[in-house]
């Protein structure tokens, strides 16, 4: 076994943990504040090539594999949030849908603009009454000459609003359910019938833009079908499955900087004429931190490592979903609770981190599924 | 025209720094390391200068055991061409003299127009390395430069200095020569992604310094090293009645004794 990460690897590292403290950390509160991502910032992360990290150099990728990935949103994490959101659904489900089930024609007309970061991407599969349970989805899509006319709305879409190409899932054969009757279209936002309803308020992961898509009598010309007719849901769950790793090492990121602020805090902050850091109490708050992002650091990593082998990971990428975005909670949970008084004021940064993580435990398939999803596996195929 | 950068792989500057057991060097395990910040300075000049004058070259070159090999991989992901290592397989060289002389040997051998230097590394404090290559290779030793303009049909180089309390100097010279990296010359840029990934596969020339063929006896050891034990030092000023002259007490003290006022 070697648990060295390779050059490239390490110095992709450093490259991001200077990009983040020099760029993004410096602007994360006034990210929550505005509720808004600078355009400036993702310019910048375009600009040094991150956008491409995951894809063949072909498409303007630098081929870094899940495991160069992951090692980005753990770093990026660490900045801030919301912008890692942004990131995390333009690269691992909007982009990637391309890259999984595109032709070359479309891969070559979208992918290599999602790579340099000219297009900002966007995955609507949600609706309100169709989230985990994907088969009741509502949005139709009906063959009209060499066009499919797209109809319904969309709930919940990260980018939503900024996205220039959105990959929409929708209904083409009622009678076949998700197997087989959901159908995904690359669907540019300026084609007429495109409509951003409204933007959500949310709790936390501010700046990330989460909105309503309305699609009235959108005419998406037959080439833009992704995959093949009938095969929509496979593709969603294909991409899903990739970005519940690096959702992943986004975890992880924010838990290293959970930890690392409570520490700093913690070593400051004098009680009874010592830091509490001393009392035993914080004390054994910080070993179940350290113990819990050392076990997310593992899982993360050598699924990644899997992955990039070539092995399938649904079971463990479903685990590491599970663990991590759990264990991220705790740990901010431990955060604030060490912070007292002050974790619970707006301009403290382990503030932002508590609101920031709870999303983690419901999108990109909640917890629940998660737990489905490893049920299921481990049943049919036996546990180890 | 071929430039030439020398770099040096120092311990993080965040990274927290431990005696070894001989007290003779710090303990190197477990500490993460960067190129050093004048060093990054001077890649970046060298690459904005490529960038203005096609048909330029960027080369870096280090000194060290094959950890150091990391910092070269930084240079050619930041953008240089190649790399050239002098191994020093288990750290033996620490004299800068003879760092110097082996960095000047290989660079003389290769051919330049232009050798940058940080001006001193941020680990050992030095500040010796760049003037005595400049010695060696017998060139003009711009040190300190903030600004560095040149002109590459005349081979010709014009340097700003920074020097005591902010005073510029405007120093120049003809091709060849060796410049020291001044903080504020430049804003490195960040490695990107492909540059990263194109890093690999650029050429890294090694070389043993043993084989060069240049005198590696040292004219200095590091007898110990010794860190710092601070003392917060804390003083009263009781203002009593007349809380003025406390006052002016407390600046003229924050001024001769703190320093912190000008």
């Amino acid at each position: 076994m070697d648990f060295t990460f390779t050059p490239e690897h390490q110095m992709l590292r450093e490259m991001v943990k200077k990009f983040t403290e020099k760029e993004v950390r410096p602007l994360s509160q006034k990210i929550d504040q505005e509720a808004k991502v600078p355009m400036e910032l993702w310019k910048k992360a375009a600009e040094l090539g991150l956008l491409g990290i995951a894809f063949p150099e072909k498409y303007g990728g630098a081929g870094a594999g899940e495991m160069g990935y992951c090692i980005m949103l753990e770093e990026l994490a660490q900045g801030d949030a919301s912008f890692t959101v942004m990131l995390g659904a333009h690269i691992s489900i909007g982009a990637m849908s391309i890259y999984l089930d595109g032709t070359e024609e479309q891969k070559q007309k979208y992918l290599t603009k999602m790579c340099s970061g000219e297009y900002i991407s966007a995955f609507a599969l949600t609706e309100v009454n169709a989230g985990s349970d994907a088969a009741n989805i509502e949005t139709t899509a009906a063959l009209k000459g060499s066009d499919y006319v797209l109809n319904g709305t969309k709930f919940y879409i990260t980018n939503g609003g900024i996205a220039n190409v959105v990959i929409v899932f929708a209904v083409t054969d009622k009678s076949l359910g998700a197997h087989g009757g959901v159908t995904a279209f690359i669907v540019e936002s300026k084609t007429p019938g495109f409509k951003v309803g409204r933007e959500l308020d949310k709790m936390g992961i501010r700046g990330s833009n989460t909105v309503e898509l309305i699609f009235e009598n959108v005419r998406v010309p037959k080439e833009n079908v992704l995959g093949k007719i009938g095969e929509g849901f496979k593709t969603a769950m294909k991409a899903l499955d990739r970005g519940r790793l690096s959702l992943s090492a986004g975890c992880l990121g924010g838990s290293k900087r959970a930890l690392e602020l409570s520490l700093n805090h913690a070593k400051q902050r004098v009680q009874f004429g010592k830091p509490i850091a001393e009392q035993q109490a914080i004390q054994w708050m910080i070993a179940d931190m350290a113990a819990e992002i050392f076990a997310m650091e593992s899982m993360v990593y050598r699924s990644a490592w899997a992955h990039d082998q070539g092995m399938r990971i649904t079971r463990e990428a479903a685990i590491v979903k599970m663990y991590c975005s759990e264990a991220l909670d705790r740990i901010v949970d431990r955060g604030v609770q060490i912070h007292g008084g002050m974790g619970f004021i707006r301009e403290c940064d382990i503030e932002r981190a508590y609101r920031d993580a709870r999303i983690n435990r419901i999108f990109e398939g909640t917890n629940e599924i998660q737990r489905l999803v490893i049920a299921r596996d481990v049943l049919t195929k036996g546990a180890y | 025209m071929r430039i030439i950068c020398c770099v040096k792989h120092v311990p993080d500057t965040n990274a927290q720094i431990q005696l070894a057991a001989n007290k003779k060097d710090i303990a190197r395990e477990a500490i993460s390391y960067v190129m050093s910040p004048y060093d990054e300075f001077a890649v970046e000049e060298a690459l904005r200068i490529r960038e203005k004058n096609p048909g330029t070259t960027v080369a870096v070159i280090t000194l060290g055991p094959e950890r150091v090999d990391q910092v070269l991989r930084t240079g050619l992901a930041m953008g240089a061409d190649e790399a050239i290592h002098i191994l020093d397989p288990d750290s033996s060289i620490t004299d800068p003299l003879i760092v110097a002389r082996c960095l000047a040997q290989v660079i003389k051998s290769g051919g330049y127009d232009i050798v940058f230097c940080g001006r001193q590394a941020v680990d050992n404090d030095a500040f010796q390395v760049g003037s005595a290559i400049a010695t060696m290779l017998n060139v003009a030793g711009m040190t300190l430069a903030g600004k560095v303009e040149v002109d590459a049909n005349a081979k010709k180089v014009k340097v700003e200095r920074i020097v005591e309390g902010g005073t510029r100097q405007i120093i120049s010279g003809s091709f060849p020569v060796l410049i020291t990296a001044q903080k504020g010359l430049n804003e490195p840029r960040f490695a990107s992604l492909p540059g990263i990934m194109k890093a690999k596969s650029k050429p890294v020339t090694k070389k043993n310094a043993a084989e060069l063929g240049v005198d590696l006896n040292t004219k200095m050891i590091i007898e110990l090293l010794e860190v710092p034990v601070y003392q917060r030092k804390k003083r009263v000023i009781q203002a009593g009645e007349d809380g003025k002259s406390a006052v002016k007490q407390l600046i003229e003290l924050l001024r001769t004794e703190a320093k912190v006022l000008e």
